[in-house]
């Protein structure tokens, strides 16, 4: 499980993150949601120890983040927004690399990761550099190495970023049947209907501040809103979508 | 064994060991050398390959030194100061990555990877790559102290010893000076810092190229004996050259206090680096590198003022490199590497004294002392077009490709674009040079005339051979090195003919300067409709997949 108290995140005179305390029981996938700049990554970042709360605390599957970050770590799976991976290696070269910080038996990962590979369909490209893979490909390598060592909790930023749509089905089908399992999910996208699909509960913040959590139906009759984008919209305080478009297409039309 | 001591070490044999392959995987694996997707390479580790002939080819430079040198601590000196000097100027330059790189924290900072282990597993890589450097630019040197005076191969074991020694030493002064860096200045900053750096060390380079080369031939290299005095204590070199003379049975106080000073620095620098070289500083360089320093607003740009840039594809390219060369430090820093080539080059000419000499008037003085100045400017077409091509930000050329520009037009748009705004001025520059010492102004324009000439057909003969688009293809680590070493042999051969020629057998006649103008006004038309309709059929073929 997650459980966030009062976590506070400051960059010199900048709060990114402002006493958010958030919980996400195991089984559950929370759809962590904000417009560009909220502070969701910040917020990533502390919960997987990547960074130091300037205030407040964490626990994941019941270690202190600050305390036993190493033990933290050995539970979690992390899927970051940017792909980052290396890509002059191949992608058995990759796994084999993530599966051996993990300490995984080097034979158990390999049929581990074989038929993760498999199942995304691109095992004939385990050997191939991931330099010249499209950006899907090196997408399902990514997934792959979250899930490699069978984490506890999953944190998952835009996981879909680039997949195809069998892919990203694939993917949904099994963010569910994991929290089946009894995996805690921390799932952040700005696709929001996927988001109203899967998520079992959703928080949305903005300036580093919880503004809503409830289940996305929760959420849109809170607000009096059609949807939980039309709700999102609202919260979140941007101009009409539809004045906004108008201005584009005039701004086009300009001889 | 080894896992024991790493675990009594708390380090942590597996990740140590996977962290290790993984870098050194990642570092060798890319280069000059390296396969493209159509052509693949056979070897594994190209950027291996490509350090092992460039360093290699450096250390026979270094043989012939001492081959040359009576005196073992000055070419031992000699020596060290290469190895050092080398070993900076590829980790500033090309491998940073070896010091800290902020992609380790987004891709390691969430795995249960403990601070020490991933310093181990950094100090290993650097270790490995410096034992490779020095290797290959030790392995003839050491063979030559091996063999130079009967058999003596404790000499080698010093030589390698001593270059080991003063790699591992320059290694922690560039990262005790990239941290301390750090503290003032913004990361985007410091990588401007360090391309200007990397300018004033291309001038140390071709400086010392000609230092030597002067030294070769005035026979001083034998003569040069150097008493080792307690003031050398101030030079590193002499740290680590040391060992040579330790070996040599020559160990006085001096000796032995210079290596316990390098062992000493080395070892507190090392120390230093312990606490720098974590997951915990690549977060602070990460976080760093996103956020944004203070820039002031850049004032728009002037519109192009000259017809062929002023609409379509001339006008993108114009936009697109005159924009990159402005904001693009990599691509400008290439591209102004001529400039300390072509200032030592003319100090070299006019060192001798007696000024550069009016190739109109007194052909063989001015060959002789502009002959240097000659092989910058025939190189400076191939650097352009060299630095013009790769970029990091090869991704976004897919605008060529999905945009119904005519991709040849966009090709030969971007030779204009170098003309006239490189080598235009660059000539010009040059003419100004020449006015000091030209009797007449007539021959300086004449004469640069003729010079713009030949760049621009040697920039044609260049985009008929690679007409590539701009900025389209990845950079690979270790290709400019390589690159200004193959373009400056190849200047050099082909502007030592052109120049004698010019000089000795045209310029002497009126009737055969106005028959040579009027070929290469000729050639460059010719040559425009050959690389017009080469470009064309080839550019039809490029496509966006890299």
């Amino acid at each position: 499980m997650i459980r966030a108290l009062d976590l506070t995140k400051r960059f010199d005179d900048f709060t990114a993150v402002d006493h958010l305390t958030l919980t996400v029981e195991p089984g559950e996938i929370l759809g962590f949601l904000g417009p560009n700049g909220a502070g969701k990554s910040t917020t990533v970042k502390m919960l997987t120890g990547m960074l130091q709360p300037t205030q407040g605390t964490a626990e994941i599957a019941g270690h202190d983040i600050i305390e036993y970050p190493m033990q933290v770590k050995q539970r979690i799976g992390y899927i970051p927004e940017s792909g980052a991976m290396y890509e002059s290696l191949t992608p058995a070269e990759y796994l084999d690399f993530v599966a051996s910080l993990y300490h995984l038996d080097p034979e158990l990962a390999e049929s581990r990761f074989n038929d993760l590979l498999d199942v995304f369909g691109i095992l004939h490209a385990r050997d191939q550099r991931m330099t010249e893979m499209s950006k899907g490909m090196k997408q399902k390598v990514l997934i792959s190495s979250a899930l490699i060592h069978r984490p506890d909790v999953l944190f998952l930023d835009e996981p879909l970023n680039g997949l195809d749509a069998n892919a990203a089905m694939v993917v949904k089908e099994l963010l569910k049947k994991l929290a089946a399992q009894g995996k805690t999910i921390f799932f952040c996208s700005h696709i929001l209907e996927v988001v109203e699909r899967i998520c079992t509960r959703i928080v949305i913040i903005d300036k580093g501040q919880t503004i809503i959590s409830g289940t996305a139906r929760s959420i849109t009759e809170d607000t009096d809103s059609k949807s939980l984008e039309d709700a999102f919209s609202r919260i979140t305080g941007i101009r009409d979508a539809g004045d906004l478009s108008n201005d584009f297409l005039a701004a086009l039309e300009r001889v | 064994m080894l896992d024991r001591l790493l675990a009594r070490l708390d380090i942590d044999p597996r990740q140590f060991r996977a962290l290790l392959r993984t870098s050194l995987r990642i570092d060798f694996r890319t280069g000059l050398f390296a396969g493209s997707r159509k052509k693949k390479s056979k070897r594994r580790f190209p950027g291996l390959w490509q350090i092992l002939v460039f360093y290699g080819f450096l250390g026979l430079v270094i043989s012939f030194l001492i081959l040359e040198s009576g005196d073992l601590f000055f070419s031992g000196t000699s020596m060290m100061t290469i190895v050092m000097f080398s070993v900076a100027t590829s980790i500033l330059v090309e491998f940073q990555s070896i010091v800290v790189a902020p992609e380790d924290y987004h891709i390691l900072a969430h795995r249960p990877i403990s601070s020490r282990t991933f310093f181990a597993s950094r100090m290993a890589n650097m270790l490995v790559y410096l034992g490779v450097i020095t290797g290959a630019i030790g392995l003839a040197p050491s063979l030559v102290y091996v063999f130079r005076d009967g058999f003596q191969p404790h000499l080698g074991v010093a030589a390698m010893l001593g270059m080991l020694g003063a790699g591992v030493f320059t290694a922690m002064a560039i990262i005790f000076l990239y941290v301390n860096l750090l503290r003032v200045i913004h990361p985007k900053k410091l990588r401007r810092v360090f391309s200007y750096l990397q300018l004033v060390l291309s001038f140390v380079v071709y400086g010392s190229g000609m230092i030597f080369s002067s030294l070769f031939n005035a026979g001083l290299v034998t003569d040069v004996d150097i008493p080792q005095e307690s003031w050398m204590l101030l030079l590193p070199p002499t740290w680590f050259s040391s060992v040579l003379s330790i070996f040599e049975g020559r160990g006085f106080w001096l000796e032995f206090a210079s290596i316990l000073l390098g062992a000493g620095a080395t070892f507190t620098l090392l120390t230093y680096a312990y606490e720098k070289l974590s997951l915990e500083y690549a977060a602070m360089i990460a976080r760093l590198d996103e956020t944004t320093e203070d820039q002031k607003p850049a004032r728009p740009s002037r519109t192009m003022s000259l017809p062929m840039f002023r609409r379509n594809e001339g006008r993108a390219a114009a936009r697109l490199i005159r924009n990159q060369f402005k904001y693009d430090q990599k691509f400008r820093m290439s591209v102004l590497a001529i400039v300390p080539l072509t200032v030592l080059y003319l100090i070299a000419g006019l060192s001798g004294g007696g000024g550069l000499a009016d190739p109109f008037v007194d052909p063989a003085e001015h060959v002789e002392k502009a002959n240097l100045l000659y092989f910058a400017m025939a190189f400076f077409p191939v650097l352009l077009m060299a630095s013009l091509v790769r970029s990091d930000a090869w991704q976004a050329s897919w605008i060529f490709h999905a945009t119904p520009s005519d991709k040849g037009k966009i090709v030969l748009a971007v030779k204009d674009v170098l003309v006239v705004f490189f080598i235009l001025p660059y000539l010009l520059a040059l003419g100004v040079v020449f006015l000091f010492y030209f009797e007449s102004i007539r021959h300086v324009l004449l004469h640069v005339f003729i010079l713009s000439m030949l760049s621009h057909l040697i920039l044609q003969v260049i985009v008929m051979v690679n007409p590539y688009l701009p900025f389209s293809r990845p950079s690979r680590k270790g290709e400019r090195t390589a690159g200004i070493f193959i373009g400056i042999i190849v200047a050099a051969v082909v502007m030592t003919v052109i120049i004698n020629v010019l000089a000795r057998l045209i310029y002497p006649s009126a009737y055969a300067t106005g028959i040579t103008l009027l070929v290469l006004a000729l050639l460059t038309l010719v040559f425009e409709r050959l690389a017009a309709e080469r470009v064309r059929t080839k550019t039809r073929r490029l496509q966006f997949d890299q």
